[in-house]
């Protein structure tokens, strides 16, 4: 039986409280009392909703420029049409390791181009209601363009002079360089969830591997446009590039432009892959000292499957249930039930070799213990209960429904199509993967949670306040706590 | 079907409109690029509608519509819904209450039943247990908002630029002993005198067929009741703007910001586009002359931006400069030296133009989605009693004149004492001279 009938008939069989013994609550009580004449509708129950189908995302056309291949989805009837060039290289290969200066490279190189310089460009921008965007992550990168339709031609000159010749103006860098050293010293400092953030990520990945690089502000001394110009020639010449067009457009209709574009560049191969991280078992607890702070950033990273694994389906459907959506049990707990947070949330990345559940709540200083408590309780309730099958219903539509909304814009369908070139997988089967949904169990979701979330699995806590007011709930917990500074927090100096 | 971003005027929703016998007005727009359907539906209440100890009603009721009407058990609203794979949230301004939806297609009559129950037969599900709950949650929501950096100064805002008798003086998310405070009775009164179907829009915009989505619409709010009472919205000359007044804010930040506001106008008024055209020449990016002098070609700020947020009874015009180093009184005298310098050195055509091409985007931008369509099109009914205006407020702009934006600058900032409110760390001594503790009780 499908979850769907499951959930029908549960509706269908629910007993009225009368029937079971019970009297009517004030709410049930005006229900039967609600207008209901023979005019007007049936407000007995809710109506019937056809079950969803998951809506076939067709395959991106394949071209060939050199050695570069072109992905092509044409999306009838959108205003905007997107082009991304995908270098396969990112920070990691190209510098070395990780670190500012290969995220300078990417934040400025849609400063400014050889034919225009910054004003000029955003003016153009303005004028032609196109952004033009880039970026250097660990493994790859993202260089790109959104525009209107009719300004497309303006649209792939700006991205095919970026590509060429971005120019890292000196004032440009400079300004950059100013900003990282505010954010890194002031700004994130003071800000409770930059702090807790930064504290996450950190006190996660070790910072002997790539992934838990910290930031080296003495870099930022030495960072100059012209060496940033020759990293970024470099990156274009030694990735293998991909691009991706998104829009209600033909190959034709960009074809020439992109082959202009991507003369001389990239190279064979494909992209790099992404590195096993092991991160040490056992709980670790990082507290941040805030003086004078009233609320409490609460965060909890568990160990999770990667994609691919033979949990990640379930873990996909627990962690959505657990914490994904406005009512995950989190939520209902946290805040419906207790009033104690605006949102209680938790996320669920995956990458080839590594995957984490992350809870994100912030309470009042008082509430602090008792949270804890209940998060906690709530991932004990995962694991030896697993989800019911009116709750995994819940889940499977609305993960289908985000699905099905990719054609509304150039913006939702590049980002999928481009979701889908990151993990190396067809449209079909990043579909089949969300049909999958439909058939897992609670039985499986507590499997999943029990393999990762169990006593000797990674499992970090944070806790971001102040320190008096915080350390006498914290004491009954017996947890060994670092205490760091927000300065420490931000910078990772743990 | 003519799809907005096919017509022959990008501006133009192709929309139908309807008066309900109760009074509820709705609206249909068709778009069937995905299997969606937006749900727009907006009550003419907001915070300007509170009473004295009342402040906060009109978010706080925001949040009781999701618990349960005459016809849909507490919680199961979102359930429900959720369930059908709709998503939704909703919104309150000064000037009103807003719920929106997204679903496919297949939902739209558990969607329109659940709008409907809420509309018509909230108050049975009203109870003290469910008040009680999301007052907690609601203070919570002021006391995260408050936590961060900066996170006062927009009710601070308020409190400095207008006076105390003003409906915008006071915040949309209200003050702590009016949240406590609130009863079940008084809950319920607040219900009956703004939720009601003749003082809401409701738009639909996505897969759906016109005459159906009427037809439904008929089917489930045609018995939502229009109390005999006339709707009554007050509509009386608003007191006299304030000039002058000096505001500071101790927070836990390491820079300090400076927020100028100068009284305005209200939505739709005639000089609402010069001034959000000066506005956008003098800072929007690089390029522009408030940006240029002080972040981008001086780095006397760390940040500036220059707006106006226009609301339906009044608008202001704002700056906001930030630094960790440069004095904020300095700050001051570049920003009104940028807007002095207006008459003399108007705006270029160029600027001008890529002022009003920044605003056209913008504008059509916010026709892509569905959700942001039905939003536009219940808006544009409410303020204007039309549904298609986007082409109409981008009119208004294309005709702004460099004469239109230097008179502006005359008329509303040149000359004119701004309201002040600094944010400094807390023990800081770098505030405007003359400042005074702003309190948010």
């Amino acid at each position: 039986m499908s979850w769907w009938m499951f959930l029908a008939l549960v509706h269908a069989a629910e007993p009225t409280p009368e029937a079971a013994g019970e009297a009517p609550s004030d709410t049930e009580a005006a229900a039967s009392a609600a207008p209901e004449g023979p005019s007007g509708p049936d407000r007995s129950g809710p109506p019937e909703v056809p079950p969803p189908e998951v809506l076939v995302l067709a395959e991106p056309e394949l071209h060939a420029i050199g050695a570069t291949q072109v992905h092509v989805v044409p999306v009838p009837g959108v205003r905007k049409v997107e082009v991304r060039v995908r270098p396969g290289i990112g920070q990691i290969t190209l510098m070395g390791a990780p670190g500012l200066e290969g995220r300078a490279v990417g934040w400025l190189a849609d400063a400014a181009t050889a034919d225009h310089d910054a004003a000029e460009l955003s003016g153009l921008e303005d004028l032609h209601n196109l952004d033009v965007y880039s970026s250097m992550s660990l493994h790859h990168g993202t260089l790109g363009v959104e525009v209107p339709l009719e300004d497309l031609d303006v649209g792939l000159e700006l991205l095919s002079e970026m590509v060429r010749t971005a120019a890292f103006p000196k004032a440009e860098t400079r300004r950059w360089v100013t900003n990282q050293r505010r954010h890194y010293t002031l700004t994130g400092p003071s800000s409770l969830s930059s702090v807790a953030g930064s504290a996450v990520s950190y006190g996660w990945f070790p910072s002997d591997h790539p992934y838990g690089a910290r930031p080296d502000l003495a870099v930022l001394d030495g960072i100059d446009g012209e060496g940033l110009a020759a990293t970024y020639g470099r990156w274009l010449q030694e990735a293998p590039l991909e691009v991706l067009v998104v829009g209600d457009v033909s190959y034709a209709d960009v074809a020439p432009a992109l082959e202009a574009m991507l003369q001389g560049l990239g190279t064979d191969g494909v992209p790099e892959p992404e590195l096993p991280v092991e991160i040490p078992g056992g709980l670790r607890v990082v507290a941040v000292d805030m003086p004078g702070q009233e609320q409490v950033g609460l965060r909890l990273r568990l160990s999770a499957p990667p994609q691919d694994d033979a949990d990640e389906v379930a873990m996909w459907a627990g962690n959505h249930v657990f914490g994904g959506h406005f009512l995950s049990r989190l939520n209902t707990n946290l805040r419906e039930d207790k009033g104690w947070t605006y949102g209680a949330r938790s996320s669920y990345q995956r990458g080839a070799h590594y995957g984490m559940v992350t809870v994100d709540v912030d309470v009042a200083v008082a509430n602090a213990a008792a949270a804890i408590a209940e998060i906690e309780a709530e991932v004990g309730r995962l694991v030896e209960q697993g989800v019911t099958e009116p709750e995994l219903g819940l889940a499977y539509r609305s993960l289908v429904q985000s699905w099905n909304t990719t054609r509304g814009t150039a913006s939702d369908a590049i980002d999928r199509y481009s979701d889908a070139l990151d993990r190396r997988e067809a449209l079909a089967d990043a579909r089949a993967r969300r049909v999958a949904l439909a058939e897992v169990r609670g039985e499986a979701v507590a499997a999943a949670a029990a393999n990762w979330f169990h006593d000797e699995a990674p499992r970090l806590w944070v806790v971001v306040g102040d320190r008096e007011a915080l350390a006498p709930q914290l004491e009954p917990l017996g947890w060994p706590i670092e205490w760091i500074t927000p300065e420490d927090a931000i910078l990772g100096r743990f | 079907m003519l799809l907005p971003a096919l017509a022959a005027d990008p501006f133009h929703v192709d929309a139908t409109v309807e008066t309900l016998d109760n009074g509820l007005v709705v609206i249909v727009a068709e778009d069937d690029r995905t299997d969606t359907v937006a749900l727009h539906l907006t009550y003419g209440v907001g915070a300007r509608d509170e009473r004295a100890g009342e402040f906060g009603a009109a978010h706080l009721f925001e949040h009781l519509m999701f618990e349960g009407s005459a016809n849909v058990p507490t919680n199961m609203f979102d359930e429900w819904l959720t369930a059908a794979g709709g998503s939704n949230n909703a919104y309150t301004s000064e000037d009103v209450t807003a719920y929106h939806m997204s679903f496919p297609s297949g939902a739209l009559d558990l969607a329109l039943f659940l709008e409907s129950d809420r509309m018509g037969f909230l108050d049975a599900g009203l109870d003290e247990t469910n008040v009680a709950n999301q007052q907690s949650v609601v203070l919570q929501e002021r006391a995260e908002s408050y936590a961060e950096p900066n996170g006062r100064d927009w009710d601070a805002l308020g409190a400095i630029s207008f006076p105390s008798d003003h409906p915008y003086h006071h915040s949309v998310i209200g003050t702590i002993a009016d949240v406590e405070g609130f009863e079940v009775d008084a809950v319920r009164d607040f219900w009956r005198r703004h939720y009601r179907p003749d003082n809401a829009v409701l738009a639909l915009v996505g897969a759906v067929d016109t005459e159906v989505a009427l037809e439904r619409v008929r089917h489930w709010f045609g018995d939502v009741p229009r109390p005999e009472a006339p709707l009554q919205r007050a509509t009386e000359p608003l007191p006299t703007p304030i000039r002058g007044q000096r505001g500071v804010i101790e927070d836990d930040v390491e820079e300090r910001t400076l927020w100028l506001t100068w009284p305005a106008v209200p939505r739709h008024h005639p000089d609402e586009a010069p001034l959000d055209l000066l506005a956008n020449v003098l800072s929007n990016g690089r390029g522009t002359r408030l940006d240029d002098a002080l972040y981008y070609e001086s780095e006397l700020a760390s940040s500036v931006a220059m707006f106006d947020p226009f609301s339906e009874r009044a608008g202001l015009t704002m700056v906001v400069v930030s630094s960790e180093s440069t004095p904020l009184k300095k700050l001051e005298k570049k920003v009104v030296k940028a807007i002095e310098r207006i008459p003399k050195h108007p705006p270029t055509e160029a600027e001008l133009d890529r002022a009003r091409r920044s605003v056209r985007g913008q504008l059509l931008d916010g026709l892509e989605r569905p959700e942001d369509v039905a939003e536009h099109l219940a808006d544009c009914y409410r303020q204007l009693g039309e549904a298609d205006c986007v082409g109409e407020q981008w009119a208004r702009y294309e005709a702004v004149t460099v004469d239109d934006v230097v008179r502006v600058a005359r008329k509303y900032l040149i000359d004119k004492e701004p309201n002040r409110l600094s944010n400094v760390p807390r023990g800081d001594d770098g505030a405007l001279a003359g400042s005074t503790p702003v309190e948010l009780p």
